[in-house]
Order: C-alpha cells, then sequence, then structure tokens
C-alpha cells in the first residue's frame, strides 16, 4: 500500500527471514510479501535453507571429554613445542598484514616489510620443512599445474628446477607472501627425508646480485636475485651442499 | 573458554569441509587463542575466539586448497546417526553450493545462521561495515540459489 513511500528493500527482506527485525517492520515486510509472491517464495527458500544449514551442523554443538584437557594441556605445553607454531602465527602475521589488503583487525599485529629475503627463505623453511603433513599445498604429483600456478601468481613463467643430481627430488610447492606479494615455495627431499625449500619471490628492481649466504640457527641460506627475481635456497645442509644446489637452480632458470 | 566450545566446534565444522579440517582449525584456533591470550582486549570472549578462527580459516592457503581441491565428501563424513533429517540428495546439493562459497561469503552466512548472531554482531566480530555483511550474505544466498537452479556441479575449482 504504502511501497512507494516505504519501499521494501533486499536487506529487509533477508533481516525478516533471519529473524532480525522489529516487530513493526516485519509487519512492513509481510504486507510487502503477501503482494510480492517472488520475494515471499525467496523468503521461504532462504528460511528452508537456514533450517537445512543449522540442521546440518548443529550435530557438532557438543563438548568433547577431551576438551578441558586440550585447553589445559596446551596451555602448559613445553616452549620447544610451540615454536614451530608461534612461527607459523608469524607468518599467518605477516600473510595477513601484507597479502589480502582487507583491513584487517589490528590485534593481528603490524605487517613485517623489511625482512631480508633470506630471513623469509630460512623461516619458511623451518616453518614447510618441518610440516610432515601438509609441507605443500600441491604436490610434485601435478606439477605443470603447480608450476603453472605459482608463475601465474608471481607474475613470471617459472620452473621447478631437477635437482637429481644433487639428490633431490620436488616434493611440490605452495604460495608464500615474499615482501608483502606473492612468492613461491619450492620443497625438494632427498631419499633420507632430508628436504630443501627454493624461495622465489619479485624484487623491485631487476638487479643482479652474486650469490651470498646467510645462517639462521641450523638452516642455511644461499640467495641472489636476477632478472627481477629473487631465489633463495635454504636447508640444513653444508654449504658446499647448498652451492651445488643453487648452482643447478640457477643454470636452469637461464633463458634459454 | 570450555563453555564456547560446542559453540567453536560448530563453527569450525560450518567452515571446513570435513571433520578432520574441522577439529584442526578447532584447535589451531585455541592454540591461537591461548598464546595470544594476553591480546583479548577484554570484550566479548566469543567475539574475540570467533574472529581468530576466522582469520585462521580465511587466511590459511594450504587448508583452501586441500577444500578446493578434495573430492567433495562431506555428507559422508557425518555419521548416519547425526546425520540430519531430510532429503539426502537435496541435503548434497545443498552443501555443494555452500561448499563454492569464497571464504568471507561462508563465514558471514554461516556466522548468521548457524550461530544465529546479528548482523551488527558479524560486522563487528569480522570489522567491516554492517552493509558488507550485508552485501555478502545477499552474494552467498544468490550464489546458493544459482547453483541449487543450476542443479548439478560439484565445484572442483583450482585455488588461483
Amino acid at each position: 500500500m504504502s511501497d512507494a513511500l516505504n519501499p521494501v528493500t533486499e536487506n529487509d527482506l533477508h533481516a525478516y527471514a533471519d529473524g532480525h527485525m522489529a516487530v513493526d517492520d516485519a509487519a512492513r515486510v509481510e504486507t510487502w510479501l503477501a503482494e510480492h509472491p517472488e520475494d515471499a517464495a525467496r523468503v521461504a527458500a532462504w528460511r528452508s535453507q537456514n533450517a537445512a544449514i543449522r540442521d546440518m551442523f548443529a550435530p557438532y554443538a557438543t563438548t568433547r571429554p577431551e576438551d578441558a584437557a586440550l585447553l589445559a594441556v596446551q596451555a602448559r605445553r613445553p616452549i620447544l613445542e610451540r615454536l614451530p607454531l608461534r612461527a607459523a602465527a608469524a607468518v599467518l602475521l605477516f600473510a595477513l598484514g601484507t597479502a589480502t589488503g582487507l583491513g584487517l583487525p589490528s590485534l593481528l599485529g603490524a605487517p613485517a616489510t623489511a625482512t631480508p629475503i633470506f630471513k623469509q627463505a630460512s623461516e619458511a623453511y623451518a616453518i614447510y620443512a618441518r610440516e610432515v603433513r601438509h609441507p605443500v599445498e600441491v604436490w610434485a604429483g601435478e606439477k605443470d599445474h603447480l608450476v603453472a600456478w605459482l608463475g601465474k601468481r608471481l607474475g613470471e613463467k617459472i620452473v621447478a628446477p631437477d635437482l637429481a643430481s644433487a639428490g633431490y627430488t620436488l616434493v611440490g610447492g605452495r604460495l608464500v607472501p615474499v615482501d608483502g606479494v606473492a612468492g613461491a615455495l619450492l620443497m625438494y627431499e632427498d631419499k633420507s627425508g632430508k628436504r630443501l625449500t627454493l624461495l622465489l619471490g619479485r624484487t623491485a628492481k631487476k638487479n643482479e646480485t652474486a650469490f651470498q649466504f646467510a645462517s639462521n640457527g641450523a638452516v642455511e641460506t644461499l640467495y641472489w636475485m636476477d632478472n627481477g627475481l629473487a631465489y633463495a635456497v635454504s636447508g640444513e645442509i653444508s654449504r658446499e651442499a647448498l652451492r651445488a644446489v643453487a648452482d643447478l637452480c640457477y643454470r636452469q632458470f637461464q633463458p634459454a | 573458554m570450555l563453555d564456547l566450545m560446542p559453540s567453536l566446534r560448530r563453527y569450525a565444522r560450518s567452515l571446513t569441509r570435513s571433520d578432520v579440517d574441522g577439529e584442526d582449525l578447532l584447535q589451531d584456533s585455541l592454540e591461537r587463542a591461548l598464546v595470544k591470550r594476553g591480546q583479548w582486549s577484554g570484550g566479548s570472549l566469543k567475539a574475540w575466539a570467533f574472529s581468530i578462527m576466522t582469520n585462521l580459516y580465511r587466511n590459511d592457503t594450504a587448508r583452501a586448497t586441500r577444500r578446493r581441491t578434495a573430492p567433495l565428501d562431506d555428507a559422508q563424513d557425518v555419521p548416519s546417526t547425526l546425520a540430519p533429517p531430510g532429503d539426502p540428495l537435496e541435503r548434497r546439493k545443498l552443501v555443494a553450493a555452500i561448499d563454492s562459497l569464497a571464504p568471507d561469503f561462508r563465514a558471514v552466512l554461516m556466522l548468521v545462521v548457524v550461530e544465529s548472531m546479528s548482523y551488527r554482531e558479524v560486522a563487528s566480530l569480522l570489522q567491516i561495515p554492517e552493509g558488507t555483511v550485508m552485501s555478502r550474505l545477499t552474494r552467498a544466498r544468490a550464489q546458493i540459489a544459482r547453483i541449487l537452479e543450476a542443479d548439478n556441479v560439484i565445484p572442483m575449482r583450482r585455488s588461483e
């Protein structure tokens, strides 16, 4: 009746379906729905979906006997055991601060922006190489997809270097933040399960640098920049072995 | 915190695709909350815990990729005694439609529908304007409607 003066908006329909409406407003919407069967049908569909979705997850709203222990044990867990998680949290903070650009909650902390590439590389190694179940996002079985995907995110065609002559085979790769933009982390493994990571990130300038070593605890990193990309190989291996791997990478990243 | 466990567990499961991922997310969130408990401002513990979980979910790219590349197996994850009533085929279609939602949309839908939060609560929890909550909710429902109409498809798209 008073449609023109008091139109029912799309938002009103959702609020009505979700039961978030004052009584007066709800009456107004009901009047509208009586005159607009299409809207009424949509609201009815949302309501039945709401009920179905609620039913779907309602069985999970339970406590389990181990819950109290879960909270207590975690609080008391030895510091050493928690370190990888803390490191993971640090990477998450970094990703949150830089990768999404969504204006994230300040409680998540400030983004780390000035971390040198070798430090980012050794941290990525420390986190992901020790992951047993989920070291990579995409496994080597889908190598073509992996390099195409990472290359696209990186904005540069890449290859996964063949390190077989050094005794390492590709495990897979994942997307990681490098200097606040998408970078690629490739992981390799030798027969004994010892792992190496190769981090690739974009650099602001197209400069070229020599190979440079850096140590971070037990993790050695060898890094260089070449043609707009920064490369860093990290592992808990000797500098000589790392050097051999970096040579292989460097040669295979050269344009033919 | 213990009082929040049922709703946190339910929310974790509503965001993820499988029981395993749901429990992983729950445990990661608890760990995170305990490590960061100094940062709790003293406001609603529930909102704080939910926002930690939402952020972990939204930013865990590994988990997101697994979810998107894994075959749809949701319905089978629920033990049959717990399975909600209703036509299994219809439910499966709805599950597929929900799984196609981007994380931000899914989170809003679940907070509104499953956790029965008001739009304002969701906005403050996600630190986004209420208008954004509404537009995500609207788009989530439009997408679900589209997919249910299309009457097929299990989303198998790769993360890009």
